[in-house]
């Protein structure tokens, strides 16, 4: 297919995302009452919403599904904004599975193992130790919200206001023929359940088919700044340079996984793959901020930056100060020397920090 | 770097031809440096020193090319892997003839000299036609010209026959140690040479599976 076609393509593709977040608000707002209480009141307690944002991550492999969904989700105005800031950490931590996963490729041997290993787990590290560190800090000062929230009222109002939004209204259109065709088959509940899955099935196909075209488009451009960073190394420009690939290809587990064959190869340390990935987790934000614009409520874009600046105070944290970069770094190289040496509990880290922990969290906390 | 995300260019494949011409050239270089230390009255430390170098660019361009490589297979996943895996033993085969070029050297280093010799003009003859086909590996590959790949192959497969049947000669002939050996190690190092060229310009026509995976061997 030629570049301007898939381009079109991606558009059009763009396009039926925002529908899809706006279907996503319609079918909320077509559940009952009841309904609507019982689905977002296992997301209060701030744990429990941790561990969905994760489990709900590692379901659908793309934290960009999670948390565009988050956005659609508050923009109804039945998720509260301060409820879902766990969920969109959880979306942070889940991501980082595929770039493990793709690790695990390299198991048979030690060596690739320990490299390829290292440079997956160092993302899982930095969202981790950015969670421990964050979290209960925004439970305790609400500083990532109030701070999303100063910047959404500038950009595009108060919260509580109606947020005309010219993308929504040309989302709506089919947004609404849908609905009155679905209509005329259910009602209530039924017809809120309908629109929420042909929305969930929407933003995670469209998602999907925009990484993998743009994944085309941009391929040549990633193989030849990937190599000019094997030839340079990291820092800020491996930070910038996470962030473009991520914002073009809509995922950073497409960024972060192309670093991990070229780690266990030995080509690239995991210092330098360090960068790239916070660079990513940025450049992820992007999805939820496009989200925002077809939702109906400041909070929809309050949430986005909740996303945005967690990304930017973790990376502040973790990052330009040489000692606190080092304990993700150490910390991840750590857990690759062990995993190489006992490969058996690889698969139990895997399964134990990615779906036993957020469902056990899950259940004992909703 | 971030700039060149958003600068058009060549991709990995296109830098790998790059190198590999180098490659060649370096290559050449070096054996017509060797060669003409062979022939030298004076001292070739200098001679030496530049093989050297000519040598580290070549293992260098080795390694870059083997890192585009890998970087081209990461992005773009197997589709291409029979195009990946030729160019790997391009880059092998080019990087040995940098290798047996010094060895050339290493043959004038310790004291031997064709100049003056019956079969010197023979000899220096020889090592010429085995930097031409470097060239000519140059011009085949670039244009992708598999018919002159064939008759390329045909006429190094030849060479390299002849240069055998000159060794087994010298290892039948009554002829003294210190005139055997170092043609004899000659003859080898250009036949050598001449076979891993022909395999580099044989990935053009040759399916990989029927690679010679080392001449050496």
């Amino acid at each position: 297919m030629p570049v301007a076609a898939r381009a079109a393509l991606v558009v059009a593709l763009l396009y039926a995302f925002l529908v899809g977040i706006s279907l996503l608000e319609s079918g909320i707002g077509e559940l009952g009452s009841g309904v609507q209480e019982s689905l977002f009141s296992s997301v209060t307690n701030p744990i429990a919403g941790l561990c969905v944002g994760i489990l709900a991550t590692v379901l659908v492999q793309s934290s960009s599904v999670t948390t565009s969904t988050v956005v659609g989700l508050v923009g109804t105005g039945l998720l509260g904004v301060g409820d879902a800031v766990p969920v969109i950490m959880g979306a942070n931590i889940g991501t980082t599975v595929t770039s493990t996963l793709a690790a695990l490729g390299h198991v048979r041997r030690p060596q690739e193992f320990r490299g390829a290993f290292a440079a997956a787990t160092v993302h899982d590290m930095f969202n981790l130790l950015a969670v421990i560190v964050l979290l209960p800090l925004e439970l305790a000062t609400g500083i990532l919200e109030s701070s999303a929230k100063w910047l959404s009222e500038r950009l595009v109002g108060a919260d509580g206001a109606t947020f005309e939004s010219p993308i929504k209204a040309v989302v709506e259109r089919p947004s609404e023929a849908l609905i009155d065709v679905i209509d005329g088959l259910a009602s209530g509940t039924a017809l809120g359940i309908l629109l929420i899955v042909a929305a969930m099935v929407t933003i995670f196909m469209a998602l999907g088919f925009i990484t993998r075209n743009m994944r085309i488009i941009v391929a040549t451009r990633i193989e030849r700044s990937v190599s000019m960073l094997l030839e340079k190394g990291g820092g800020m420009a491996a930070l910038a340079l996470g962030l473009v690939i991520t914002v073009a290809v809509q995922s950073s587990s497409i960024t972060t996984s192309v670093l991990v064959p070229l780690a266990a190869a030995g080509v690239i340390s995991v210092r330098n793959v360090y960068p790239v990935a916070l660079g990513a987790n940025i450049g992820t934000t992007v999805t939820a901020l496009l989200a925002a614009m077809a939702a109906s409520r400041p909070e929809a874009l309050t949430i986005a930056l909740v996303h945005t600046l967690f990304n930017l105070a973790g990376t502040l944290l973790f990052y330009p100060v040489p000692f606190m970069r080092e304990i993700p770094i150490r910390m991840a190289e750590r857990v690759a020397l062990v995993g190489s040496e006992r490969r058996a509990l690889v698969g139990v880290y895997v399964v134990t920090s990615f779906i036993i922990i957020p469902a056990f969290g899950l259940l004992l906390l909703r | 770097m971030v700039l060149s995300f958003f600068r058009g260019g060549d991709d990995a494949l296109e830098n790998v031809d790059h190198e590999v011409t180098k490659m060649l050239g370096d290559c050449r270089h070096s054996l017509d440096l060797a060669l003409s230390a062979l022939y030298s009255d004076g001292d070739i430390t200098q001679i030496g020193e530049e093989v050297r170098a000519t040598d580290l660019r070549i293992n260098g361009s080795e390694e870059s090319v083997r890192r585009d490589l890998l970087v081209h297979t990461t992005v773009h996943g197997g589709t291409e892997v029979a195009m990946v895996l030729n160019s790997l033993l391009v880059v092998k085969k080019l990087e040995r003839v940098g290798d047996q070029a010094k060895n050339v050297f290493d043959l004038a280093d310790e004291g031997v000299r064709f100049t003056g010799d019956p079969d010197g003009e023979e000899l220096a003859a020889l090592g010429i036609e085995a930097s031409g086909r470097l060239g000519e590996a140059a011009t085949i590959l670039a244009a992708e010209d598999e018919a002159g790949a064939e008759a390329f192959m045909t006429a190094c497969v030849e060479r390299m026959d002849d240069l055998d049947r000159r060794v087994n000669k010298l290892i039948h002939s009554d002829e003294p140690a210190r005139h055997a050996v170092p043609r004899a190690m000659y003859y080898r190092y250009i036949k050598r040479i001449i076979a891993n060229t022909e395999g580099a310009v044989s990935t053009l026509v040759r399916p990989l599976s029927r690679a010679e995976a080392d001449v050496d061997e």
